[in-house]
């Protein structure tokens, strides 16, 4: 209240929110059609629906294609979430402690994969793939999602290193715990907040994932290459039952990392 | 027995010389200071005991016992840093306890000695609260409790009160000396502080440049110098550059000719001289019949008041400057006295301390 007397006018205040609200509506409108169509309970799209149901929730939840599709999915990022936060970790560590000289260096290529387009990147994977003969598997979509996923956890546990005290190590170690029980029992449980938000990206990340797997797969299909080859002959209510399921998952993660970001900012500690 | 022993230590970073040849001991049960000032290699010193830096060349042992490559973990140190470093996830009880769990105590044994341990530093009330929530004074006490717990061979600490204000600081000083002589732990402990040094140790390790300029209780560290480093640093200090005359009889220093107590050889020059400021008795000239041994008059030419004593600066006529420092007994004499003022100078002949070579 009283800092908006602070600048005096209260235009600009006021035009600012209207430009948020603007954008927030424009970001957000397309979503929320959408869920709202998805509950639609006639077999075509549209916008109010002229009357609601679960059918199309119920018919996703019963095709095959779609179960296995995201079955595929979920297996990929649970199996990519944990070896991307051991290894984006243990690369954050060695950048942290390693020589000071091949920080920058080192940083810049590991981070590299997340800003490389990501079509030139399932390019080279997939000439990779196709030599090792391991194109459309597991063999190939984990190693392809991990190197887009492990620059999150670099990026997010380096940070909270970056800030780590480092004689909380040492003195774990003077009362006896060697170097790795030292990161285990002190360091790791301190970085948590870290640790939790490269997981979650990571996640998020490999669960979206479309252009590089779309490269490796020729017969298996996740979920974001179902919806796009169901999307290719047919706009069905089903797609927009899909999209409002895999909306709410990312949406559930993100708001887990936006509650714990709030948890851990002191307020645990202090309780 | 010695608890830690030291033989020619050295540490190199590259070009950098951070500690060059140390030779050091701490009999057991003793508190031994290394003092210093900032850069000297005190702390390099003193990581290397603990086992974070291992030195560049020679040996060193903890308990008898050759440690020079052991890693930090298998020695039995305890140490206290100066910013507490108390693990901030875990209660005050957790802190204590995590030493013995890494050395893999029984559960059913580690209860009791965390208890005993907290109880030591008189804080058994507050083993549920998280280390944010306790005062400076008591993280340090924590921090203590979780150093002892272990029962180690050495006490390591590195300015363990520099965070803390003064008052506390002084305080803090008297209970860590009190607990280790209680438990008779030998301690290697780290200052600058000279105040903290003289007051709690029962040996002190003057260091400059990485090496040590002399070992001594405290009483001889102040009172013998045995280099020109240790009589500057320590304390407030006059230091007179003297030559021997009247065949020896007396030293000329600086123009104040002194008794030559020490029996410098006839002729030598260029003896250092010591006189302690607070040793020297200044009166206003003429104000009583003064019979002192060197009959000297200056002038005072600066005082700054200290609270507890006043500092003068005393051009002696035809000789040095000399600081000289009075108690603050609120005597009229001392207060009367001003920049200006022709003072009668006096000191006793045990004041005068000639620097060994
Ligand atoms: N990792 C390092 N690399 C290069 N030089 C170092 C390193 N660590 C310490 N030094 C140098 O070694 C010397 C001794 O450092 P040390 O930290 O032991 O001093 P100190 O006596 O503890 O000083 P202070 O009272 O300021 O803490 C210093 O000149 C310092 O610059
Ligand atoms: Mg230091």
């Amino acid at each position: 209240m009283s800092s908006q007397e602070h600048y005096g006018s209260r235009l600009p205040y006021k035009f600012l929110i209207g430009v948020v609200t603007l954008v927030i509506f424009f970001l957000e409108a397309p979503l929320i059609i959408l869920v709202i169509q998805s509950f639609t309970a006639e077999s075509y799209l549209s916008f109010p629906p002229p009357s609601y149901g679960i059918r199309w929730y119920k018919e996703v939840l019963t095709s095959e294609d779609w179960l296995n599709s995201i079955s595929l999915s979920l297996t990929i990022a649970a199996i990519v979430t944990p070896l991307s936060l051991v290894l984006g970790t243990m690369a954050a560590f060695a950048l942290d402690r390693g020589p000071k000289k091949l920080k920058n260096g080192l940083q810049t290529i590991m981070i590299a994969p997340m800003v490389l387009p990501h079509i030139v990147l399932g390019l080279g994977l997939f000439k990779m793939a196709l030599q090792l003969d391991i194109d459309d598997s597991m063999l190939a979509y984990i190693p392809a999602h991990l190197t887009i996923t492990i620059p999150f956890v670099v990026i997010s546990v380096g940070a909270s290193l970056q800030t780590f005290e480092q004689s909380l190590e040492e003195a774990a170690r003077s009362l006896g715990a060697n170097r790795f029980w030292a990161v285990w029992y002190i360091t790791l449980p301190i970085i948590r907040p870290a640790l939790i938000a490269g997981g979650i990206f990571s996640f998020i990340i490999s669960f979206d994932e479309f252009i590089i797997t779309f490269f490796l797969t020729t017969f298996q299909r996740t979920l974001p290459i179902e919806m796009f080859s169901t999307l290719m002959y047919q706009v069905k209510p089903s797609i927009a039952a899909v999209s409002t399921l895999t909306l709410a998952v990312t949406a559930f993660l993100t708001a887990m990392l936006i509650l714990r970001g709030q948890v851990t900012s002191g307020d645990k500690v202090i309780k | 027995m010695s608890s830690v022993e030291l033989k020619s230590i050295v540490k190199k970073y590259g070009e950098v010389t951070a500690v060059a040849s140390i030779d050091l001991s701490v009999e057991s049960g003793e508190f031994v200071t290394l003092l210093g000032p900032s850069g000297c290699g005190k702390t390099t010193t003193l990581r290397m005991v603990a086992g974070f830096i291992r030195p560049t060349s020679g040996t060193l042992s903890i308990g008898d016992v050759d440690m020079t490559g052991v890693p930090p973990h298998q020695r039995t140190v305890g140490l206290v840093f100066q910013n507490y470093a108390l693990f901030p996830h875990m209660t005050v009880r957790k802190n204590v306890e995590f030493g013995l769990k890494m050395q893999k105590v029984l559960t059913s044994e580690r209860g009791p000695r965390v208890q005993e341990a907290l109880e030591l530093v008189q804080l058994e009330a507050l083993g549920e609260r998280m280390p944010a929530e306790l005062s400076g004074g008591q993280q340090q006490r924590v921090a203590l409790a979780r150093a002892l717990v272990i029962r180690p061979d050495v006490l390591l600490l590195d300015e363990p009160f520099g965070a803390l204000d003064k008052q506390l600081r002084d305080h803090m000083r008297v209970e860590l000396r009190e607990l280790q002589q209680k438990l008779k732990i030998s301690t290697l402990f780290v200052t600058h502080d000279q105040d903290e040094a003289l007051s709690m140790s029962d040996r002190i390790v003057v260091m400059s440049e990485g090496k040590v300029s002399q070992v001594g209780k405290p009483t001889e560290i102040y009172e013998k110098p045995q280099t020109r480093f240790v009589a500057d640093f320590i304390g407030r200090s006059n230091i007179l550059v003297g030559k021997v005359e009247s065949k020896g009889k007396t030293i000329n220093a600086e123009g104040l000719i002194l008794p030559n107590k020490g029996n410098v050889v006839a002729g030598a020059e260029g003896i250092s001289v010591m006189i302690r400021p607070e040793c020297v008795e200044i009166t206003q000239s003429g104000s009583k019949a003064t019979s002192t041994s060197a009959d000297v008059k200056g002038k005072v030419t600066a005082s700054i008041y200290l609270g507890s004593i006043v500092q003068y600066s005393v051009q002696i006529n035809k000789g040095p400057n000399l600081v000289v420092t009075q108690n603050n007994t609120g005597s009229e004499n001392l207060k009367n006295l001003t920049v200006g003022d022709d003072v009668d100078v006096s000191f006793p002949d045990s004041a005068i301390y000639i620097l060994p070579g």
